[in-house]
C-alpha cells in the first residue's frame, strides 16, 4: 500500500513537470520573436529537460523502494 | 528585428518602432545567479556530506534520485526566469508605448499608452549597482484614471526618458498644428 502511495506521489511529480514543460514549450512557440530563437530555445529546453526527466525516471525505477520503506517505517 | 516579430502588436499605418526594450541583462544575471548558486549548493553539499559522513555514501541511489529531481526543477525554474525576461518587453513607437508584460506562465498583459495621455516621465535609478551598470525604472505618468506605465529595470533609463519626452513633445506640437490649421480653415470659411 505504502509503495503504491509513494509511486503515486512520484506520478504527481512527473505530471507536474510535464505540465510545466508543456506550458513553457507553448510560450516559446507562441510568443517567440524569431524563428531561430524558437529553434534554439526549444532545442535546448527539450534536450536538457528530456535527458533530466529520463534519467530521473530511470533512477526512480532503480530505487530499492521496499527496503527503503522498511528502513523508514519499521 | 522585423515588425513581424511583434505580431501580437498591431501597428498603425506609417507607425514606426523606435526602440524595443527588455530588462537590463544584469537583472537576468542576478536571477540566474540564484539558479547557479542552488546547483552549486546541491553538488557542494553532496560532496561535503560524503566527506564528513562516509556512511551517507551508502544511500547512493536515493541521493542520485533526489539530486536529479532537484536539477530537473532547477532547470524548469531557470527557463521560467528566462521566459519572464525574454517575453517582457516594451516597444516604443512614434505614436505610443506598448507594454507586453509576462508574469510567470499564466499572466500575460499587453497594454498601450498614446503620447497624448502622457503627463510626466520620471527616471528612477536606485543603488550602487544600478548606477554603475546604468539601469533603472522609467515611470510614465498618465492623465486620468489609467495606471502609470512602468518600464522596469531597463538599460540607459535617462536616454529612454528623453526619447519618450521628445516623442511626447513632437506629438503635442503636431496636435496643436493640426488644431490651428482646422481653426484657420473654419475662420477662412466663415469670413
Amino acid at each position: 500500500m505504502l509503495l503504491l502511495i509513494f509511486k503515486a506521489l512520484y506520478g504527481v511529480v512527473l505530471v507536474t513537470v510535464l505540465l510545466m514543460s508543456m506550458f513553457i514549450v507553448y510560450h516559446i512557440m507562441r510568443y517567440s520573436y524569431s524563428r531561430s530563437g524558437t529553434i534554439i530555445m526549444l532545442g535546448l529546453f527539450l534536450t536538457v529537460g528530456g535527458a533530466l526527466l529520463f534519467s530521473n525516471a530511470v533512477l526512480f525505477a532503480q530505487l530499492p523502494l521496499e527496503n527503503l520503506l522498511d528502513a523508514l517505517l519499521p | 528585428m522585423s515588425i513581424d516579430a511583434y505580431r501580437f502588436v498591431k501597428l498603425g499605418e506609417d507607425e514606426k518602432i523606435l526602440k524595443v526594450l527588455h530588462r537590463n541583462w544584469f537583472y537576468l544575471a542576478t536571477q540566474l545567479f540564484i539558479v547557479g548558486a542552488l546547483a552549486a549548493a546541491l553538488f557542494g553539499g553532496g560532496i561535503m556530506l560524503t566527506h564528513f559522513y562516509p556512511t551517507y555514501g551508502d544511500a547512493e541511489d536515493v541521493r542520485a534520485f533526489f539530486e536529479s529531481l532537484f536539477m530537473l526543477f532547477l532547470w524548469l525554474y531557470a527557463f521560467l526566469v528566462w521566459i519572464d525576461y525574454y517575453f517582457d518587453i516594451w516597444i516604443i513607437t512614434d505614436r505610443r508605448i506598448i507594454n507586453v508584460e509576462q508574469k510567470g506562465l499564466f499572466i500575460r498583459r499587453v497594454s498601450e499608452l498614446y503620447y497624448e495621455k502622457v503627463q510626466d516621465v520620471t527616471t528612477d535609478v536606485k543603488g550602487f549597482l544600478p548606477t554603475i551598470v546604468n539601469y533603472g525604472d522609467v515611470i510614465v505618468q498618465t492623465a486620468g484614471e489609467e495606471d502609470n506605465f512602468l518600464l522596469r529595470t531597463v538599460s540607459d533609463p535617462y536616454q529612454i526618458k528623453s526619447l519618450i519626452a521628445e516623442q511626447q513633445r513632437t506629438r503635442a506640437r503636431k496636435g496643436s498644428e493640426q488644431l490651428s490649421e482646422m481653426i484657420g480653415k473654419q475662420l477662412n470659411g466663415t469670413v
